[in-house]
C-alpha cells in the first residue's frame, strides 16, 4: 500500500470515530491525501464538491424526497394498511402481514424507510400490541419490512448508486430492484408466519368483497404514483428526474387538494426540510466524488482487486467476503455514505469477475438494507424501538431470525443474477446479451 | 445585537433555499411541459400544420441548465443550514464509550475540524473557482443573460461563511457550557 492510501485510510477512520460528520470526514481525508500527492487539495476539492453535483440526474433525489414529503404526511399509512388489511389479514398472524406489505407499500411511495418505520409502525405496532403480539416481535417486522422500500422503484439510493457507479441506467436499476424487493418481503413474511405458528396468533376477520373494494378505491390513488413513475420512465415518456418532478406535482395534488391533509402554510417547512435533506446527500455525493479521485490516483480499486484475487479465485468466495465486509460497514454506517464510499472500490473487482454493474448495485443495496437493522447503528432499528417503546438489547434477540431471512434473501440476490436482471432484460432496459454474460459467470463458478 | 443579526441572517439563508427548492421544482415541471409541446409542435409541422405562436417549442437546454445550477446552491447553502441543524450524517457509536469530559473535547475537536473545512474548501478554493470562472460564460444561460459560470460557485464562499457562523457559535457554546458532555 502506498503512502497516500494509508494516509487517506487513517485520517478517514479516525474522523469517523470521533463524529464527525461523514461528508466533512471524507473532503479532510482526501484534502489530507491529495496534499500528500504534492497537488494543491482545496481548488481540486472545491471544485469537486461544486461539479460532483452538478448532474441532471442527480435532481431525482430533491423531487422524491419532496414527493415522499408530501405522500407521506397525513393518511397515507392509514389508507394503505386498510389496503394491506383486506388482502392479507385473514392469515393466522395476519396483522403481521399487513405490516410487512404495507411498509413495502409505504417505502416504495415515500422512498424512505426511516418514514416507513414512524408512519407505518406508529399505527400497526400499538395495533399489534393491543391484539396480544409480542412487543419485540412488531419492532422487528416493521423494522425489517420497512427498508424493502429501498429496493422496490422508485428509490433515491439506486440513484445516488448509478451516479458513484457512474452512468449506470436509473431506469434499469429500478426494475432490477423490484423482484429482489418482493423476495426480500416474501422472507420476511416466512419469519412472521413462523411466528405466528408457535405463539398461535389469531387471524383477522375476512373482510367482505365490496369493504375490500372500498379500501382498495382509498388506497389507488397513492399507489398510482408508484404505476406514474414506472410506467412513465419504461414507456419512455418521460427521464427519472422528469418522472420525479411529475410526482412531485401528482402528490401535491393528491395532499393538497384531494385529500386536504397539506395546508399552503405547512409548505415553506416541508420545502426547508426536502432542502436540507437534499443537501446532506448531496455534499456526501460532492465529497465523494473528491476522495473517488484521489483513491484512482493513488490506485486504490486496483490494490484492493488485487488483495481479493490473492484471497481466491472463486467467484464465490470472493462474493462472499465482499458481502461479509459490507455487512460490516453496514453495522455502523449509514447506507448513503456507504454506497459512495464502496462502490468505486468494489465496483471494478466485482466487473472482472463478469457480475454485472446493475446486479451489483441491487445485492449493495440489499446489503446494506440489513446494516440499517443492526445495532449498534441502525437508523431504522432506533426509529422503531422509539414508536415500540421498548429497547434494542430487547429487540435484538427476536431480530435474530429476521436477520437470518434477509442473509437468506441476500444470498438469493448475489448468486442468483436473473433475479435482478430478468425484469430489466424483458422490459428493455438492458440489453438481451447482458444475461448471457451472466450465464457464462455462472458456469465458470460451478466449474 | 448580534443574536438578533444572526437570526436574521439564518432566517434569509432559509428563505433562499425554501425559494430555491420551489423554482427548481416549476423549473423542471416547466422543462417536461416544454419539451411535450415542442414534440407536439414538430408532429403537427410533420402534418403540415402551423402550431401556435404561444406554444414553447423545447427549450430544454436553458430549463435543465437552470436546475442543475439550482442543484447546487441547493446543495451548498442547505448543507451550510444543516451544520447549523446538526442534520449531517455521523457515526456517534464510538464517542458514546468515553467520559463526558473527553466527549466534550473531541466535541470541540470535531467543531475546529469542520471550521476547517470549511475556511480551506468552502472560502479558499471557493474564492478560488470563482475568480477563475469570471470569464467563464454558462454553456446555456451565459449567450443569453451574461451569467459566468464564476456566478454559480459564488454559492461556495457563502455556504462557507454560513458554515464558519454556525461553527463558531457552536464551539462557543460548548467551551462555555457549564455541565460536562455535549448539550444537546
Amino acid at each position: 500500500m502506498g503512502t497516500t492510501t494509508i494516509i487517506l485510510v487513517l485520517v478517514f477512520v479516525l474522523l469517523l470515530v470521533m463524529n464527525v460528520p461523514i461528508a466533512v470526514s471524507i473532503a479532510m481525508a482526501a484534502l489530507v491525501a491529495i496534499f500528500a500527492e504534492g497537488i494543491d487539495p482545496s481548488v481540486m476539492l472545491a471544485t469537486k464538491m461544486a461539479n460532483g453535483v452538478n448532474s441532471f440526474a442527480l435532481l431525482a433525489i430533491p423531487f422524491f424526497i419532496l414527493s415522499g414529503h408530501l405522500m407521506g404526511r397525513g393518511g397515507m399509512a392509514r389508507r394503505l394498511i386498510d389496503f394491506a388489511g383486506s388482502l392479507v389479514g385473514m392469515f393466522p398472524g395476519g396483522l403481521a402481514y399487513v405490516n410487512t406489505l404495507t411498509c413495502m407499500l409505504f417505502g416504495s411511495i415515500s422512498g424512505s424507510a426511516a418514514a416507513a418505520v414512524s408512519s407505518v409502525g406508529g399505527f400497526m405496532i400499538p395495533e399489534m400490541n393491543r391484539k396480544g403480539y409480542n412487543r419485540e416481535f412488531n419492532v422487528a417486522v416493521t423494522t425489517t419490512a420497512a427498508t424493502t422500500g429501498l429496493l422496490i422503484p422508485p428509490s433515491n439510493i439506486m440513484i445516488v448508486y448509478s451516479v458513484a457507479a457512474g452512468s449506470v441506467s436509473i431506469a434499469a436499476m429500478f426494475m432490477a430492484g423490484v423482484l429482489p424487493g418482493i423476495l426480500m418481503g416474501l422472507c420476511i413474511m416466512v419469519v412472521c408466519g413462523c411466528f405466528a405458528f408457535y405463539n398461535k396468533y389469531g387471524s383477522e376477520q375476512r373482510v367482505p368483497f365490496f369493504v375490500a373494494l372500498v379500501s382498495f378505491k382509498r388506497a389507488v390513488l397513492s399507489l398510482m404514483l408508484i404505476i406514474i413513475v414506472i410506467g412513465g420512465i419504461l414507456k419512455g415518456i418521460f427521464t427519472p428526474t422528469e418522472a420525479a418532478a411529475i410526482a412531485v406535482l401528482y402528490s401535491f395534488i393528491l395532499s393538497a387538494i384531494v385529500y386536504r391533509q397539506i395546508k399552503l402554510y405547512q409548505l415553506p417547512e416541508i420545502l426547508k426540510q426536502t432542502g436540507i435533506t437534499t443537501a446532506v446527500v448531496m455534499l456526501l455525493i460532492g465529497a465523494s466524488s473528491g476522495m473517488s479521485w484521489i483513491m484512482t490516483v493513488a490506485n486504490i480499486p486496483q490494490s484492493v482487486s488485487i488483495a481479493l484475487l490473492n484471497l481466491s479465485d472463486n467467484p464465490i468466495i470472493i462474493m462472499l467476503t465482499i458481502n461479509m465486509l459490507l455487512l460490516f460497514v453496514g453495522t455502523f454506517m449509514d447506507m448513503t455514505p456507504a454506497v459512495l464510499i464502496f462502490t468505486p472500490i468494489f465496483l471494478p473487482v466485482v466487473k472482472s469477475l463478469g457480475m454485472h454493474e446493475v446486479h451489483f448495485g441491487i445485492m449493495m443495496i440489499a446489503n446494506l438494507c440489513i446494516g440499517l437493522c443492526t445495532p449498534p447503528v441502525g437508523t431504522c432499528l432506533f426509529i422503531g424501538c422509539g414508536v415500540g417503546k421498548t429497547t434494542i438489547a430487547k429487540v435484538t434477540k427476536t431480530m435474530l431470525p429476521f436477520f437470518l431471512a434477509m442473509i437468506i434473501a441476500l444470498m438469493a440476490i448475489t448468486y442468483l443474477p436473473k433475479l435482478s436482471l430478468w425484469l430489466p432484460v424483458k422490459t428493455g432496459q438492458l440489453k438481451p446479451e447482458t444475461m448471457q454474460s451472466q450465464v457464462i459467470m455462472l458456469e465458470s463458478n460451478s466449474s | 445585537m448580534l443574536r438578533k443579526s444572526r437570526v436574521t441572517l439564518c432566517r434569509l439563508l432559509e428563505a433562499v433555499l425554501i425559494l430555491a427548492v420551489l423554482v427548481l421544482v416549476l423549473d423542471v415541471l416547466w422543462g417536461v411541459l416544454t419539451r411535450w409541446s415542442g414534440t407536439f409542435v414538430v408532429w403537427l409541422s410533420e402534418r403540415g400544420v402551423e402550431a401556435w405562436n404561444f406554444l414553447p417549442r423545447g427549450q430544454n437546454k436553458l430549463s435543465e441548465e437552470i436546475a442543475r445550477f439550482l442543484l447546487i446552491w441547493i446543495s451548498l447553502l442547505g448543507g451550510a443550514v444543516a451544520f447549523g441543524e446538526k442534520a449531517h450524517l455521523g457515526v456517534d457509536y464510538f464517542v458514546g464509550k468515553f467520559d463526558l469530559a473527553a466527549q466534550k473535547l473531541i466535541a470541540i475537536i470535531g467543531q475546529v475540524i469542520i471550521l476547517i473545512f470549511a475556511v480551506l474548501i468552502f472560502i479558499i478554493g471557493g474564492s478560488n473557482i470563482v475568480i477563475n470562472n469570471m470569464q467563464q460564460l454558462a454553456p446555456a444561460l451565459g449567450p443569453q443573460f451574461g451569467l459566468q459560470m464564476g456566478h454559480v460557485y459564488l454559492a461556495l464562499p457563502i455556504a462557507g461563511a454560513f458554515m464558519i457562523i454556525f461553527t463558531v457559535e457552536r464551539i462557543l457554546e460548548l467551551v462555555l457550557s457549564k455541565e460536562q458532555g455535549e448539550p444537546d
